[in-house]
């Protein structure tokens, strides 16, 4: 290939598809699913009036934000620093869909999911901690340190999770390049089939998306925003465009979180794999499944203690983890 | 779909400058939408403390002394508690000179503490 369709290949991923533009409308409309589902579970009715179903309601709560409210001048905050790490968790989170198969332009190589633990988990934690940080206010300060107690054990639980289906399909099929997560995702399914693999990864993704859940601030974690307690915790200097740009962060990086779990845990487009179509309507049926059980537990739960949501990371997440990562090293050894 | 197997360096060095592209141009969208609205207020704006001042949270300045009795307290109330419930048997005198030698204990260890 030459250098210019390249250069032309990678400038439309990383804007068009799968990259800010897409990412974009995807995470738009997860966050219209998970509001309009969870309201129905509550009874509500959830966002309604603009578009069918109130499908663009996010889209114009997004557009109000940036183009009709001014963004305030912070006295003891830096809004400059706060838009810099916005960009750049959304940035993060952009490059991390590279290492999915899902762009015009895939990388990939022995151990790529090492720069999948890099972009998704260091880059995207940092930026938001840092994001928050740089409007100070008591009820942020509180927050994100809430926030950092939950995500250091809720970052190693995801990346130990993400690590099991990735180790497991890389040994079972043999296949070549060896812990990426290409490889992974053509073989995945295969490990649900077989009943030795099956176990830690029930586990693995069990333990994924209750780290998720916690990564995203959703109840029962939703400790570090804490409504009521803490006027909004991290967001509470948030408003106008930086506010749309905390939103869309806390977005996308559900939207390419549950699309990791799709695609490294549920195979993505298998059994339809070869053909466009089906594969696609598979994907987003499979994210759906992926979004919707995010939603339920979120409903399902009040706000947990901060101590209570720690011992929970550690005991639902990062020790099922811990024991299917072990688990799948014995069951390979066997194999 | 076109399939780049790079290796690990080439693979970084790519993927970091796509991170960089990308934040760029979500900057240039934040800056260019956002001017829609106007200009960045030029007041200044209060942080958020439920109504309150921004000096009220300089008032909340944690003095050496109060860490340390908050410290002593916290751990000498259970060492306190669990000694009377180990060695008290509720008769008046046992209680006096269950004090006494608390009292005596904890005065011997400053002792010991402070004639180094």
């Amino acid at each position: 290939m030459d250098t210019l369709t390249l250069i032309s290949l990678t400038i439309f991923s990383t804007l068009i598809f799968p990259g800010l533009l897409t990412l974009w409308i995807a995470s738009m409309f997860s966050e219209w699913w998970v509001r309009k589902l969870l309201a129905r579970t509550q009874r509500r009715m959830g966002p309604s009036y603009v578009g069918p179903l109130g499908i663009l309601q996010p889209f114009a709560d997004f557009l109000k934000l940036f183009i009709v409210k001014t963004e305030p001048n912070y006295r003891y905050g830096s809004v400059k620093l706060a838009r810099i790490f916005g960009c750049l968790g959304i940035g993060a989170l952009t490059t991390s869909l590279f290492l999915l198969p899902i762009t015009p332009i895939r990388i990939t190589f022995n151990f790529d999911v090492i720069l999948l633990i890099y972009f998704l988990g260091v880059w995207v934690a940092v930026s938001e901690l840092l994001m928050f940080t740089s409007l100070t206010n008591p009820f942020t300060i509180k927050g994100v340190s809430r926030f950092s107690s939950i995500l250091a054990f809720a970052e190693p639980a995801f990346f130990t999770a993400t690590i099991v289906p990735v180790y497991l399909a890389s040994r079972v099929s043999g296949k070549e390049p060896v812990f990426s997560v290409s490889t992974t995702v053509e073989n995945v399914w295969g490990l649900w089939v077989n009943p030795l693999t099956a176990i830690p990864m029930l586990l693995a993704t069990i333990a994924a998306l209750i780290s998720i859940q916690s990564k995203l601030m959703f109840s029962p974690f939703n400790i570090p925003e804490a409504e009521q307690e803490l006027i909004a915790g991290v967001g509470t200097e948030f408003s106008g465009p930086l506010l749309a740009l905390f939103n869309f962060l806390h977005d996308a990086d559900l939207y390419v979180l549950s699309l990791v779990i799709t695609l490294v845990f549920l195979g993505g487009q298998h059994p339809f794999s070869g053909d466009l179509i089906l594969g696609t309507l598979i994907l987003i049926f499979k994210y759906l499944i992926v979004l919707t059980a995010i939603t339920v537990i979120k409903s399902s739960f009040g706000r947990f203690r901060v101590e209570q949501g720690v011992s929970t990371v550690i005991k639902y997440s990062l020790i099922p983890a811990l024991i299917a990562l072990i688990f799948s090293i014995m069951i390979v050894s066997l194999i | 779909m076109t399939l780049l197997n790079l290796d690990p360096w080439t693979a970084t060095l790519f993927l970091s400058s796509v991170l960089l592209f990308s934040a760029f141009t979500m900057y240039l969208v934040y800056v260019l939408l956002s001017r829609r609205a106007g200009k960045t207020s030029s007041e200044y704006s209060e942080p958020y403390i439920g109504g309150e001042p921004a000096n009220v949270v300089r008032s909340v300045d944690i003095s050496v002394r109060s860490l340390f009795w908050g410290i002593v307290r916290g751990a000498g109330r259970r060492v306190y508690t669990f000694l009377r419930d180990q060695m008290h048997n509720g008769v008046l005198n046992d209680w006096g000179v269950y004090m006494i030698t608390f009292v005596g204990l904890l005065a011997l260890i400053a002792l010991t503490y402070f004639m180094r």
